[in-house]
């Protein structure tokens, strides 16, 4: 009995004995589901190259309500500004946007930009996650990270998204304690200022949102494949 | 495989090419040379509607050697105009300076023209058939005009010359930063200077703004903040605002005016001279 237990044993299949973390070789690239999650990894850098690359921010002018201040005709006469996607986030570019005194005037103000770490740190973020991507699409051992990837995809996307947010509260602007300051230097009024998405962080979004698409299908059809991680195939 | 890769490539870098020819520089840029400085056309090129003083200053006494700490008593004084002149059709004009303020309107019913000169400190109107007696304030109204255009002028020019310099060029400063945006039909410049002693540190911020009429461009806004910052035992931080505010127009707009707060008269006459059919004085005063 005993040495029928080892003989069962003896003959069991390698693969099963001998497990690697990362197991890479051809074969496993032709499997469908293992080049939909190259091709998000590949998705997901093109949506960071959008993010650098094309404009992220707006800025416009706006008449919101008949207590706005800001001279309708000079807000409508502004053309929308966008805002480069390295301006916004290495900083070192110039914008310009109007500035109202309580006292009445009203400049157009010229402002630098500043490194924005909240969108550098989004990026970085979307980066660790196409390793991550990578690791676990050659591993069987971090498979069940793969949601992690997916949602890591779309958390991107969202921060991405939201570039006007961060460039106003990096750059400090359009805050309402300026409003409020007793500083008189430092009184401006920004009731009709808009920022507000650019096209390119929508593009960006749009294909982080892409590449956690593609991830999820690789995932679904290497599942629906089974798990050979080790090299075979199926 | 080489076809292949190749393929992508020749696919893939004008793509590239065409994605970053998409992004658009914004408005702003740093003011490198006297080019950047836009032409400025003179005041007689435009119908200018008004120009307005405003000025404003304050102090903030501190307890501690920082400045940045609460205060313990502060001051704000700000004047609502300090002076400003408006010029309305048919010569009619609105001045006030401080110490002269006038009000120069005229209206016209069928073929009689009648001439109003009223004094808004006093609250009097002197009512005329003459128009020269409009002629004095209307005249110190557009010089007024043309004197706040010239400052703002002087101001831009002064701006220049900090073109292709750097703080180090400054006795004292730390600080110097020349920028400039254009959005459409507006340009504005913004300069930026700190000047720091062993007893102060004085920040000045410079900001003039101007519009396109007719294709030419003429100065609408101009403020001018400095903020000084006395260091020491008796540190306190000084405010001081400058703000003028001109209104150019393709058409000059009518006044209207309400007499209703005046008591009027006649010229050369006193108000016993002249009464109603009822007998009731046509002014009291």
């Amino acid at each position: 009995m005993e040495q029928t237990l080892q003989a069962a044993v003896n003959d069991a299949p390698e693969s099963e004995t001998k497990e690697h973390f990362f197991a890479f070789n051809l074969a496993t690239l032709k499997r469908p589901g293992v080049i939909l999650r190259l091709l998000s990894i590949v998705t997901c850098y093109l949506g960071i190259l959008f993010a650098i690359v094309l404009p992220t921010v707006t800025i416009n002018y706006a008449t919101y309500s008949s207590s706005t201040t800001f001279d309708p005709l000079r807000a409508s006469k502004f053309p929308s500004e966008l805002i480069p996607g390295q301006s916004a986030l290495f900083g070192g570019g110039y914008f310009g946007y109007y500035l109202k005194s309580k006292y009445g005037v009203e400049i157009l103000y010229t402002a630098e930009s500043k490194f924005n770490w909240v969108v550098f740190f989004i990026l970085i973020f979307a980066t660790l996650i196409t390793i991550l991507a990578f690791l676990l699409t050659f591993s069987k051992k971090l498979e069940k990270l793969s949601k992690v990837v997916t949602l890591g995809y779309v958390l991107a996307g969202l921060g991405v998204l939201c570039s006007p947010i961060w460039f106003m509260a990096i750059n400090g602007f359009g805050n309402t304690y300026a409003t409020s300051t007793a500083d008189l230097t430092h009184y401006f009024v920004y009731d009709s200022l808009y920022v507000h998405t650019a096209y390119g962080a929508i593009v960006s979004c749009l294909t982080f949102v892409a590449a956690a698409i593609l991830f999820g299908i690789g995932t679904n059809r290497e599942m629906a494949g089974g798990d050979s991680r080790n090299g075979g195939e199926q | 495989m080489k076809k292949s890769s190749l393929a992508i490539l020749a696919f893939a870098l004008p793509a590239l090419a065409l994605i970053a020819s998409c992004s658009k520089d914004s408005f702003g840029k740093a003011v490198t040379s006297i080019d950047d400085f836009l032409a400025v056309a003179s005041d007689t090129e435009f119908k200018i509607a008004y120009c307005e003083l405003k000025l404003a200053s304050g102090s903030t006494k501190n307890n501690g050697s920082s400045v940045a700490t609460s205060s313990a008593s502060s001051a704000e004084s700000e004047a609502a105009v300090a002076h400003g002149a408006y010029l309305y059709t048919n010569g009619d004009y609105q001045i006030s300076n401080g110490t002269e303020n006038y009000i120069g309107v005229s209206r016209t019913t069928g073929t009689v023209t009648q001439y109003f000169l009223v004094n808004t400190t006093s609250k009097k109107a002197l009512l005329s058939d003459t128009a020269s007696d409009l002629d004095q304030e209307r005249a110190a109204a557009k010089k007024l005009i043309d004197n706040d255009y010239a400052v703002l002028k002087a101001a831009y020019t002064s701006m220049q010359g900090y073109v292709g310099k750097s703080a180090s060029d400054f006795a004292n400063m730390t600080t110097l930063s020349l920028t400039r945006s254009i959005a459409g039909t507006t340009a504005g410049y913004t300069l930026y200077t700190v000047l720091t002693t062993d007893t102060d540190r004085t920040e000045t911020s410079e900001y003039i703004t101007l519009d396109q009429f007719n294709g030419k461009w003429a100065f609408s806004n101009y403020s001018k903040r400095v903020t000084q910052y006395i260091l020491g035992s008796d540190a306190q931080t000084k405010y001081s605002i400058t703000e003028y505010k001109v209104n150019v127009v393709d058409a000059l707009s009518p006044l209207a005016v309400s007499l209703s707060t005046y008591s009027i008269y006649l010229k050369g006459k006193t108000a016993s001279d002249v009464t109603l059919p009822n007998g009731i004085p046509l002014s009291t005063k």
